[in-house]
C-alpha cells in the first residue's frame, strides 16, 4: 500500500502528463463507483492497461472510491430509479432491454445505471479539475515542501525512503 | 505524447484468462452447491448430488447420484436419481435465463432407503402434516354413500340389543308411566289429607249407640228431655261436618280415579308409538346392502386417496414455487431489491421468454413393480410468457400385476392464483389377489381374485379436487373364512357375482374429501339380502313390541290395583255415607209433644175399650135376648 501510495506520490512529482494521472483517477473512479461484475467494467479495465495512465493513481483511486460508494449507493439506486422509470426514456430503455448486449450490461439495474451516469457525467468536469489540482500542486505546493523544514522531515521518514528508492532504480532502469 | 501502452494489453489478458479459468475450475463445486442448496429449500429436506459436472462445448450439465430426503422419513430418500443429463443455452444463461432443451433422467427410484439420515429443513409452520401412504391422521374418513357412513358393524345383520335399545332409547312408554306414577302420588296425598278428618266404621257405630241411648228410653222430666235434645244436636252437627268431608273424599277419590283411568288409556297407546320411532331408527332393511360398494371399497378409495394426496404434498413445494413465481414476477416490474445490489427493472420483450424452461424431461422410473416412463414438457416458472400448461405423462407396460399404466395431464399456472392440476388416468387389467374387503370380525370376506380395468381423471384447483373413476371388475371370486351365520350368507351371495362396477367421486378441499362410491353390486347383493332381511326385521318388531308390551303391562297392573283399590275405598265412602245420612234421619221428639202424643192415645185406647166394652154389653144383650126370646118359644109348644 505504502509502495503504491508512494509510487503515485512519484508520478504527480514527475514530469509525466498531469492528464495521465487524472485519466486514471477518473477510470478508477467509475470501476470504483460501479458494481464491480458488470459489463462495462472489463471495458475500464482494458483502457487502464492499455492507456499510458498510472496505474497505480488508478488503482488507489478504485479503492477510495469503492469505500466512497458504499456511501452513495443509495443516491446511485434514486438516479437510477428515476432515468430507468422515466416515460419519456421508456422506448429508448425498451429498445435497449431488446438487445443481447445491453442486457448483459445489466444497464436496466438501478444501481449500475444509477453509479455508470453519475461517474460518466462527473468524469469530465473532474478529469479538468484533477488535472489543474496536479499541475498547481507542482507549482506550487511540491516545491514549497521540498524547502520546508516539514520537507526534510518528510525526507527522513520510511515513506520518503521508499520513494526514493523506487527514484533510484527507475534511474538505473 | 504516446496514450496508448500496448503491452498493457498482456496483464489485461491475463487477468481475463484466470477469471475464466477460476470459473470452470469452480463450475462444478459451484453448480453441486447451487442445485444442492435451492433443492433443499424446495424439498424442506436435505438434497445431494454425488457428483456435478459443467461441459461447455456445447454448454451442458450432468448430476450423478440425486437424493432427495423424504423430509417426513429421513431415513429414506423420497426420490433418487442415478443420472441426470441436460443441454443448456449459453447465449439465454448469459441473460439470466435458464433454458433446458431436454433433461434425460435415468435410475429414477422412490423411498430407498439412505446410507445416512438426511437433514428436514421445514420451515413453514402453516404447512398441514404431510401424509404418508399410509398415514391414518390425515382421515379422508369422510367417506359417504348413498346413506350416512356406517362402520361395518353396522352390516352387521344380527338383531341389534333389544333390553340395549330399551335402555339407551328414551320410551314415550316410560315417560307416561313416570308421569302416571308422579300423579297417582300426588292424588295419593291428597286423599290420605283428606282420610284424616273421616269417620270410620268404629266411629259410626260409635255414633249409632249414642244416638239410641238418646231416642231410645223413658224420658221423665223436662230436664231429662232437654238434655237429650242438646247431645243429640252436638252429635247432628259431628255428623253433618262428616257426612260433608266424607262427601269431598268420595268427590276427590272419584277425580283422581277417572283421572288415573284417563292416564292409563293414554298409556295404552305409547307402545305403538315407540314401536313405530324405535322401527324407523334401527331399520333392518336392505339400506345396509345398498351400502355394501363404500363398506368393502370405502377404504380402499379412501387408502388411494390418501397416497395422491401424499404425492400432491410431496410435489406442492415445487408447484407452489412455479406459481408463486409468477404472481412475483409480472411483467414490466421489478425482480429484486436489495440494497446496494439495485433492483432490477423489467421491460417489454418482443419475443419474450421465461427465466426458466425444461422443454422436456424424459425418465425411466424403477418402481418395485417394474418399470415406469415418463416425460413432463413445458416446465416452467412463467407459463404465462410461455403460455403452454405443463404436460405430463407416464406410461408402463412392464409392471407386476397390470397389463398397462397410463398417466397423463397438465399443470396450468398461467392465471396467478388460480393453478389448476388435472390428471387422466386408465389401468388396464390389474390383478388383484386375496384383497380382505373386511377385516371386521363379523364379516371376515376375502377378494380371492380379480381382474380390475380402471379409467378416470381429477381436477386439482384452488385447494379443492373433482375426481371421478370408474372401476370394472371382472372375474370376480369371494371367500369368507365365515362357515356359519350372516357372514357366511353373504359370502354365498356374492360367490355367484363375477362382475361388477364401481363409479367413484371424489369432491370437495384437500382437508374434507367427500367421497361417494356407487356401484351395481350393491343391487345384486340387496335382492340377495332382502329375504333374510325380512325374517330378522320380523323377528325384531315381535320382541320389541314384546318388550314394550311388558313395560305397559308393569305400569298397567301396578295402576289397575290403585284404581281397584280407590273402587272399593270410594264404595267404603259410600256405604259410610249412607249410614251417616241414616243416622243424620233419626230425631229427638219434643217432650210436650210426647206428652200429647200419650195422652191422645190414652184417649184412643179409652174409647176404644169403652167401644169395646160397649160392643161386648151389646153383643152379651143380644145374647140374653135371644135366649130370652128362645126360652118364650119353648114355653108355647106349638
Amino acid at each position: 500500500m505504502l509502495k503504491m501510495f508512494a509510487k503515485l506520490l512519484k508520478a504527480l512529482n514527475s514530469e509525466s502528463d498531469p492528464g495521465q494521472v487524472s485519466v486514471a483517477f477518473i477510470l478508477g473512479m467509475i470501476i470504483g463507483f460501479t458494481p464491480l461484475f458488470s459489463l462495462h467494467n472489463v471495458f475500464i479495465l482494458l483502457l487502464a492497461f492499455v492507456l499510458r495512465i498510472n496505474l497505480s493513481g488508478f488503482f488507489l483511486a478504485w479503492g477510495l472510491f469503492s469505500t466512497i460508494a458504499l456511501l452513495l449507493d443509495p443516491l446511485f439506486n434514486l438516479l437510477g430509479e428515476s432515468l430507468l422509470t422515466s416515460s419519456a426514456l421508456t422506448p429508448y430503455w425498451t429498445a435497449l432491454y431488446n438487445n443481447p448486449f445491453w442486457r448483459l450490461s445489466h444497464f436496466n439495474n438501478t444501481l449500475v445505471l444509477g453509479s455508470l451516469s453519475l461517474s460518466l457525467v462527473l468524469s469530465i468536469p473532474l478529469f479538468f479539475v484533477y488535472k489543474q489540482l496536479i499541475i498547481r500542486y507542482r507549482q506550487h505546493l511540491l516545491k514549497w515542501i521540498k524547502k520546508s523544514k516539514v520537507g526534510q522531515l518528510i525526507k527522513a521518514n520510511k515513506l520518503f525512503r521508499i520513494y526514493q528508492s523506487l527514484s533510484d532504480s527507475r534511474d538505473s532502469i | 505524447m504516446k496514450w496508448v501502452r500496448w503491452q498493457g494489453l498482456i496483464p489485461f489478458v491475463l487477468i481475463m484468462a484466470s477469471v475464466v479459468t477460476g470459473s470452470v475450475f469452480y463450475a462444478n463445486t459451484v453448480l453441486k452447491n447451487l442445485i444442492e442448496n435451492y433443492g433443499s429449500d424446495l424439498a424442506g429436506a436435505e438434497v445431494n448430488v454425488a457428483k456435478a459436472t459443467l461441459q461447455f462445448q456445447p454448454l451442458a450439465f450432468s448430476l450423478q447420484n440425486i437424493e432427495v430426503t423424504d423430509k417426513e422419513n429421513p431415513q429414506q430418500n423420497l426420490v433418487a436419481i442415478s443420472e441426470l443429463k441436460g443441454g443448456l443455452d449459453l447465449l439465454m444463461l448469459m441473460f439470466d435465463h435458464i433454458l433446458i432443451d431436454q433433461i434425460q433422467i435415468d435410475g429414477l427410484t422412490f423411498h430407498h432407503q439412505r446410507k445416512t439420515p438426511g437433514a428436514v429443513f421445514e420451515t413453514d409452520a402453516t404447512h398441514t402434516k404431510a401424509l404418508t401412504p399410509t398415514d391414518p391422521s390425515r382421515s379422508t374418513s369422510q367417506v359417504k354413500g348413498g346413506a350416512t357412513a356406517e362402520s361395518p358393524t353396522a352390516f352387521n345383520p344380527d338383531l341389534p340389543n333389544i333390553k340395549e335399545i330399551l335402555k339407551r332409547e328414551p320410551l314415550l312408554t316410560t315417560q307416561l308411566a313416570n308421569d302416571l306414577e308422579q300423579l297417582y302420588q300426588l292424588e295419593k296425598i291428597k286423599l290420605k289429607r283428606l282420610e284424616k278428618q273421616l269417620p270410620d266404621r268404629n266411629q259410626l257405630k260409635d255414633y249409632e249407640q249414642r244416638l239410641k241411648k238418646i231416642t231410645e228410653g223413658k224420658i221423665d222430666s223436662a230436664e231429662e228431655f232437654n238434655r237429650r235434645n242438646k247431645e243429640f244436636k252436638r252429635i247432628k252437627k259431628t255428623l253433618k261436618q262428616d257426612q260433608k268431608n266424607l262427601s269431598l273424599a268420595k268427590q276427590q277419590i272419584h277425580s283422581s280415579r277417572k283421572l288415573l283411568s284417563k292416564r292409563l288409556k293414554a298409556i295404552k297407546a305409547a307402545p305403538q308409538k315407540d314401536f313405530r320411532a324405535l322401527k324407523q331408527k334401527y331399520p333392518i332393511n336392505e339400506k345396509g346392502a345398498a351400502n355394501v360398494s363404500r363398506l368393502f371399497f370405502g377404504d380402499q378409495a379412501e387408502s388411494w386417496t390418501r397416497k395422491a394426496l401424499y404425492w400432491y404434498d410431496a410435489l406442492k413445494p415445487f408447484i407452489t414455487s412455479l406459481s408463486e413465481s409468477i404472481d412475483s414476477q409480472p411483467q414490466d416490474t421489478s425482480i429484486a431489491a436489495e440494497r446496494s445490489s439495485g433492483r432490477y427493472i423489467a421491460f417489454p420483450l418482443k419475443g419474450p421468454q421465461p427465466n426458466f424452461l425444461i422443454k422436456k424431461i424424459s425418465f425411466k422410473a424403477e418402481l418395485e413393480q417394474g418399470p415406469v416412463n415418463g416425460e413432463i414438457t413445458h416446465i416452467s416458472n412463467d407459463q404465462s410468457i410461455l403460455n403452454q400448461p405443463m404436460v405430463f405423462n407416464f406410461n408402463s407396460k412392464a409392471l407386476s400385476g397390470i397389463d398397462s399404466v397410463a398417466l397423463s395431464g397438465t399443470m396450468d399456472a398461467r392465471q396467478p392464483g388460480k393453478a389448476t392440476t388435472t390428471l387422466n388416468f386408465d389401468f388396464k387389467n390389474i390383478k388383484i389377489i386375496d384383497l380382505a374387503l373386511s377385516g371386521d370380525q363379523s364379516l371376515p370376506l376375502t377378494m380371492t381374485q380379480a381382474n380390475v380395468d380402471t379409467t378416470g381423471s381429477a381436477t386439482l384447483s384452488t385447494g379443492s379436487i373433482l375426481s371421478n373413476a370408474e372401476i370394472a371388475f371382472k372375474n370376480v371370486k369371494i371367500s369368507s373364512s365365515a362357515k356359519t351365520g350372516f357372514a357366511a350368507e353373504v359370502a354365498l351371495a356374492l360367490k355367484s357375482i363375477q362382475h361388477f362396477n364401481i363409479n367413484s367421486f371424489i369432491t370437495g378441499p384437500l382437508a374434507d374429501l367427500d367421497i361417494r362410491l356407487k356401484s351395481n353390486l350393491d343391487q345384486q347383493l340387496k335382492s340377495a339380502f332382502s329375504k333374510r332381511l325380512k325374517a330378522k326385521r320380523k323377528e325384531f318388531e315381535q320382541k320389541l313390541k314384546a318388550q314394550l308390551e311388558e313395560k305397559l303391562q308393569q305400569a298397567l297392573s301396578k295402576h289397575n290395583i290403585h284404581i281397584k283399590d280407590w273402587n272399593k275405598e270410594e264404595a267404603d265412602f259410600r256405604s259410610r255415607l249412607k249410614k251417616l245420612e241414616q243416622l243424620a234421619k233419626i230425631e229427638l221428639d219434643n217432650y210436650q209433644d210426647e206428652q200429647e202424643k200419650k195422652l191422645q192415645e190414652k184417649k184412643q185406647q179409652e174409647q176404644e175399650r169403652l167401644q169395646q166394652r160397649k160392643k161386648e154389653k151389646r153383643k152379651k144383650l143380644k145374647q140374653k135376648l135371644q135366649n130370652s126370646l128362645e126360652g118364650n118359644i119353648k114355653g108355647f109348644k106349638f
